[in-house]
């Protein structure tokens, strides 16, 4: 049974939770054999031109978000499109829903500089300073020990 | 493990001698491997076993010839044979109640004529009995002796009936088995019945076997990290000015010169100097320079063995002088994990004492305060050095130069000063390359902590001290960091916080989370998992 395809662009990374996506076009297909809605491919009647520049896609029918990981020409006007799921923006609300331990962070409130980072570089050359106490010996005297009272 | 037909079963008896006789062990080969057993015909218990006297080993043995030339083999059915021991095979034979043991060596009954020879080509034997067709009491009684056993001995089997010894040859035996003692003789019947392994076996090769010892534990620290103040250390209390033997001046150089014009000058008196001393110069114990103020207390004339010199000079008020050399407040540079141990470092110079390395994280965010305890008679000093609350840190050092008077005092001076030079020769490098920490997993990380550690001072003691820099000072080895542009938004910062990811921003990775409420396949949910792990831009 055909079902409706919304063929996108994708701007962000593909990290990224939220997607800033652009729809090119809407599209009708089907599933194509012994093909999962994991890793879907689809065959549909389309111009190559039109979907040339898709990256992204969303099937409503599988309540899910791809990367168009592939666009193949069967023939004369009919095209397979391949695609893997999108998981982090197919389920971005139960993702944030979820409690976890962070391991790293970009913003201040939620990571710690004592921590030691792996990450970092230092240079070879490294920097010497002196710190002086504000006192020390000032004066030399004389000592004179003698025997008895 | 289970025997088969083909298994190689050999047994050995091992007789450990005790304070009341001898304990019996078994073992059990099976194809030349030990292992141990359980099995209800054959129940490996040590048993302590008596030895026998000489004379009663006599009586066992002449009891057995006795009772083998008088009544020989009776007839019956039941032939129990068991596996060769050492190469001897032990054969018995038993009657409708009436039993008899025949000794066997290589196939051939054994007659003995006496029981050295008897005894000693055997290596162990077991006296067998059938119990289980007994209709009058099964007279067998056994003696052993170390002598006879050669340290092997017999076992004993869990034996189900009592009293199914009567008297051997008119010596009364009774049962002896594990738990049970007897009324005259002292060994222990050995059974073995059945021949064969069951299949159940307890491998006896694990070294913590049985183990089991494991047990929860931990969590119940006080977390009391409060610490106690450590104060610098007051003065001594005896002062050897207060011996009355020793007389400490300060005097002035002007002061010294009429003193020592006095001293070589024709108005000492010799006659009237005290006998104690062989030299006037010995009633001069030192003369010294102090790097300290020493404290007043009041002026006296100069007695030289009880001679008034008529020199008046200040006297020492205190043995002790303390320093204070003040407080430095030691910063974060980045507040961070750079600013501490290994990737920042510290030493302090210490006058008349040296260079020493700190600790960073005894004073990174405290107040450093050091203070010197000076002996001004013998030129001791110490430095003590206060982080925050607590006195962490003590050096001791040589602070006084010595002014020779004497011949002898000049050798000193002079040796003293050219140890000095050898140890400032020979202590410019230590140390060497530090092993490279792992705290950073990057290359190129942490590159200071490979760096060779250099001595920055050996001893400046005495007048080498005076001659140095008077005044401590710390010094710090920072790193320098490389950080990209926007740093945090490509790699972030370390966190270990538990939060809700819908309050996370910017780049994130996790360090464990447990997805729940995700409507995705276990594929999908292993990856969303795998993904959170390795960064995503929430």
């Amino acid at each position: 049974m055909a079902f409706d395809i919304d063929i996108q662009r994708n701007n962000s990374e593909r990290e990224a939770l939220d997607k800033d996506v652009d729809t090119i076009t809407t599209i009708s297909g089907v599933l194509k054999s012994d093909t999962s809605i994991i890793d879907p491919v689809i065959v549909t009647e389309v111009d190559l031109v039109d979907i040339r520049k898709a990256n992204y896609m969303y099937i409503s029918r599988f309540a899910r978000r791809y990367f168009i990981t592939g666009i193949t020409s069967v023939k004369n006007g009919l095209v397979e499109i391949s695609g893997h799921v999108d998981v982090l923006s197919t389920y971005k609300e139960q993702i944030r829903d979820n409690t976890a331990i962070i391991k790293r962070q970009e913003k201040k409130a939620f990571y710690n500089l004592y921590l030691n980072d792996g990450v970092f570089k230092v240079y070879q050359n490294s920097t010497v300073l002196a710190r002086a106490f504000p006192s020390g010996f000032t004066t030399q005297e004389l000592v004179l020990a003698v025997a008895g009272k | 493990m289970a025997v088969t037909d083909s298994s190689i079963v050999d047994i050995k008896y091992e007789a450990v001698e005790t304070s009341i006789g001898y304990m019996i062990f078994p073992h059990v080969y099976v194809n030349n491997t030990e292992r141990s057993f359980t099995n209800t015909s054959i129940i490996a218990k040590p048993i302590a076993v008596q030895c026998a006297t000489q004379a009663r080993y006599t009586q066992l043995e002449g009891s057995l010839r006795q009772y083998h030339s008088v009544a020989g083999d009776p007839p019956g059915s039941v032939t129990i044979t068991f596996p060769s021991i050492r190469g001897l095979e032990i054969r018995a034979t038993s009657a409708t109640g009436t039993y008899v043991t025949s000794w066997y060596y290589n196939n051939t009954r054994i007659m003995y004529d006496s029981h050295n020879s008897a005894w000693d080509g055997i290596t162990g034997f077991c006296i067998i009995t059938d119990v289980n067709n007994v209709s009058t009491p099964c007279l067998i009684s056994g003696y052993l002796t170390a002598a006879t056993a050669h340290g092997e001995a017999v076992i004993v089997t869990d034996y189900p009936a009592a009293n199914k010894f009567g008297t051997f040859l008119g010596q009364n035996t009774g049962y002896y088995g594990p738990g049970v003692s007897g009324t005259v003789a002292e060994a222990v019947v050995a059974l073995i019945l059945g021949q064969s392994i069951p299949a159940a076996d307890v491998d006896s090769e694990d070294p913590y076997d049985p183990g089991g010892n494991t047990e929860p534990g931990g969590g119940d620290g006080d977390l009391d990290d409060s610490t106690d103040p450590i104060d610098f250390p007051v003065d001594p209390i005896i002062s050897a000015v207060d011996t009355g033997f020793i007389t400490l001046f300060n005097p002035t150089l002007s002061q010294l010169n009429n003193l020592a014009n006095y001293m070589w000058g024709s108005l000492f008196d010799l006659e009237n100097f005290k006998k104690l001393f062989a030299n006037p110069m010995d009633a001069i114990l030192g003369l010294s320079v102090v790097p300290v103020a020493v404290p007043n207390g009041g002026t006296s004339n100069v007695k030289v063995g009880n001679i008034d010199t008529g020199v008046s000079m200040n006297k020492a008020g205190s043995q002790y002088v303390n320093v204070d050399c003040g407080t430095l407040n030691i910063k974060e540079y980045w507040g961070a994990y750079l600013d501490y141990s290994p990737y920042t470092k510290a030493e302090i110079f210490l006058p008349f004492i040296g260079t020493h390395p700190l600790d960073i994280d005894d004073i990174m965010k405290k107040a450093v305060h050091v203070k010197y305890k000076v002996d001004i008679l013998s030129g001791a000093c110490i430095a003590n050095i206060k982080c925050g609350d607590a006195v962490l840190y003590s050096y001791a050092g040589q602070c006084a130069a010595t002014i020779p008077v004497t011949g002898r005092d000049w050798t000193n001076v002079v040796g003293s000063a050219l140890s000095i030079v050898g140890n400032v020769a020979g202590a410019a490098v230590t140390g060497g390359m530090l092993a490279p920490m792992a705290a950073a997993n990057v290359a190129q990380a942490a590159t200071n902590m490979s760096k060779p550690n250099i001595q920055k001072s050996g001893s400046v003691a005495g007048m080498a001290g005076i001659m140095g820099i008077q005044k401590p000072y710390i010094m710090l080895t920072r790193p320098r960091q490389a950080v990209p542009k926007k740093q945090n938004h490509y790699t972030g910062y370390p966190s270990f916080i538990t939060t809700q990811l819908s309050k996370c921003s910017g780049y994130t990775e996790i360090e464990a989370v447990h997805l729940e409420g995700v409507p995705g396949t276990t594929e999908e949910l292993a990856e969303i998992e795998r993904l959170l792990q390795s960064g995503v831009i929430f």
